[in-house]
């Protein structure tokens, strides 16, 4: 595991965010597991208060800090965007910490 | 009958709105005529006075019309949550013998074998495609939503012999056993709570309502019939809103919200999370709130974020729509004690009955019996179910046991102390822990379950659950999570299931719940 690694690849985001969320909220249907672009919110996957677990799980996991402006929406649509959010927020930090 | 507010609102204000879903809007002309139409499709299926329909579909303007036509057509309508496990769908459309249901193609073949369905009615399906299948001997029959529309919009005929006491609605909520236990309120019940409600709410013509609550929620009902009384304007809040507080907090400001009503979790969050002091919310007059105890920390919050609004408490379990109220006043933001449940209202009649049967008096802690218009008729099927908790009291000879253990305070408000059962609320949900306890049971690998919930201000009470397994079990705690998952809506799974190898237990051989939440609250 890379708990202390600064850096992850888009896929390792990617990988951790998906198990994360399988293991925490998605309890699979006969019919279907979850597509990268599938809504989480309209087909119930995180809920109100599933929301404020995920974020916290974000910021211990990846180090990041995720402020009430950033729960919004399109940073938590679905998979792909909670991924593109992370990675963003992941390249920020760095940013910071080069400077 | 519920229909009529409708009626008189499309008579009186036709060119109003009526609902406002996302983009689209309907007046209430195009609502009374569309719920016509809706109507006609269930009679001419021989649909009617003593039936029930299923409404199963999330809230939408489709939602909205199925709900008054179902009425009109003279049958009850029986809301399903769309993200119920397919197990709890099966049962309640069974349970009380739905003849019909409105629901999305998905769950048609789920539904095709339930023997009382005469018809299936598919919002959302195209009518070329293969829906169109020939019709199979006794199973029911398959129409679109443009079957639907294709029908007069004239009022359909009056029922001859209608009553006040005809099932208008049945609601179904935890049962201790693990199966779900329908709710029966007549129309008798929801007007009783519907004109209080209007009035005390100041609902005017025009005002924009908020419809936050699924409508297989009982705050619903105020939501869309006290809205349709007053020709004022419900609208439909996004499900996914609610994930977001910042954005339902825009949601209140843009769309011009005058009465809100919600579960106190909700509006937590909103204070909390949702950066209320971005907006002023002008048009705001009128906060509700039930369905839990409002922690009085972030109600205060909310008064000075927000000291314009009035904010009221209701309060009622299912069985009796709402029986009390309470409205906030400046000196209850100082109190240390939760906020009072409050007076009686609706014409209901109130007592407080002691452990030994007798009327408690003042400061004397009871249960709470509630008598009067607001009560459910029963509990559907289950006659023994009922006559427990419907009945003679010492001072009525008919009243509805809450359960709840209430205190009247010397100013004569109720104060609401706690359960006498194993009942709990999350998040507004009622939950028996029996219910969790028992379909964790069902599990093979299961041989004891404990389910508990964690209090907290913030998010409120976090439902938990502890097992021991058989020996050799191979079960993990997802697996069991998954299977409360495939019996009991989503409110209901634990958030965390762990295993232990023997629940801790009081001298006296009960699960001891103090430890639990110990042990539960170790494990973060």
């Amino acid at each position: 595991m890379n708990e202390t690694v600064a850096s992850y690849t888009e896929e390792q985001v990617a990988q951790i965010i998906r198990a994360h969320i399988d293991q925490e909220f998605l309890f699979r249907t006969k019919d279907s597991g979850l597509a990268d672009d599938d809504s989480l919110i309209a087909r119930g996957v995180i809920d109100s208060m599933g929301i404020f677990r995920l974020v916290n799980f974000l910021e211990q996991r990846f180090e990041i800090s995720v402020s009430p402006p950033d729960i919004v929406m399109e940073n938590f649509r679905s998979l792909q965007a909670i991924r593109a959010f992370t990675v963003t927020r992941l390249r920020g930090r760095d940013g910071q910490e080069t400077d | 009958m519920l229909f009529q507010y409708l009626e008189d609102s499309a008579r009186a204000h036709s060119a109003r709105i009526a609902v406002i879903d996302g983009e689209r809007t309907y007046s209430y002309e195009e609502l009374e005529a569309a719920s016509n139409q809706m109507a006609r499709t269930l009679r001419n299926q021989g649909i009617g006075r003593g039936d029930r329909v299923g409404l199963h579909l999330d809230k939408s303007l489709e939602a909205i019309i199925g709900l008054f036509g179902i009425l009109k057509a003279g049958a009850a309508y029986v809301p399903i949550d769309p993200a119920s496990p397919e197990w709890r769908l099966n049962f309640i459309a069974r349970d009380c013998a739905l003849s019909g249901v409105i629901t999305i193609p998905t769950w048609h073949a789920s539904l095709r074998d339930v023997e009382s369905l005469r018809c299936i009615i598919l919002v959302e399906a195209r009518p070329t495609n293969t829906l169109r299948v020939p019709q199979e001997q006794g199973a029911p029959v398959t129409l679109t939503w443009a079957d639907v529309r294709a029908q007069s919009s004239a009022p359909v005929e009056p029922l001859a012999e209608s009553s006040p006491e005809d099932l208008a609605y049945i609601l179904y909520t935890s049962g201790s056993t693990g199966q779900p236990k329908g709710v029966m309120l007549s129309h008798r019940a929801g007007h009783a709570f519907v004109d209080w409600a209007f009035s005390v709410a100041g609902v005017r013509p025009g005002d924009r309502v908020s419809s936050h609550a699924p409508l297989h929620f009982d705050l619903s009902v105020f939501d869309v019939f006290a809205t349709a009384k007053g020709a004022a304007t419900l609208v439909l809040v996004p499900t996914s809103l609610s994930v977001f507080p910042r954005e339902l907090a825009d949601f209140i400001a843009y769309k011009h919200i005058a009465i809100w009503y919600s579960v106190p979790s909700v509006l937590t969050q909103l204070v909390a999370r949702g950066e209320l002091s971005r907006h002023g919310f002008p048009n705001l007059r009128t906060v509700l709130f039930a369905g839990e105890v409002f922690p009085l920390k972030y109600l205060r919050q909310l008064v000075l974020t927000l000291p314009r609004p009035r904010y009221l408490n209701l309060y009622g379990p299912t069985e009796t729509n709402v029986c009390t109220f309470h409205l906030v006043t400046p000196a209850d933001l100082a109190r240390s004690e939760p906020l009072p449940i409050g007076q009686v209202c609706c014409g209901d009649e109130v007592f407080v009955i002691r452990d030994d049967g007798i009327l408690a008096g003042a400061g004397e802690e009871g249960e709470l019996c509630v008598a009067g218009p607001t009560l459910m008729s029963g509990y559907w099927g289950m006659e023994e179910r009922t006559r427990q908790v419907l009945g003679p009291i010492p001072g009525h000879a008919f009243a509805y046991r809450t359960g709840d253990r209430v205190i009247r305070e010397s100013g004569g408000a109720l104060c609401f102390l706690g359960r006498r059962d194993d009942m709990v609320k999350v998040r507004g949900h009622r939950i028996e822990l029996s219910a969790v306890e028992e379909v964790l049971l069902r599990h093979p690998d299961v041989e004891e379950s404990a389910a508990l919930t964690l209090p907290d201000d913030l998010t409120g009470n976090e439902l938990r659950a502890f097992v021991v397994l058989r020996d050799n079990a191979s079960t993990s705690p997802q697996d069991l999570r998954q299977h409360c998952a495939n019996y009991l809506p989503r409110y209901m799974v634990p958030t965390r299931i762990d295993a232990c190898e023997a629940l801790p237990k009081t001298t006296t051989g009960k699960k001891d719940k103090v430890r639990l939440q110990e042990q539960a609250r170790q494990l973060v």
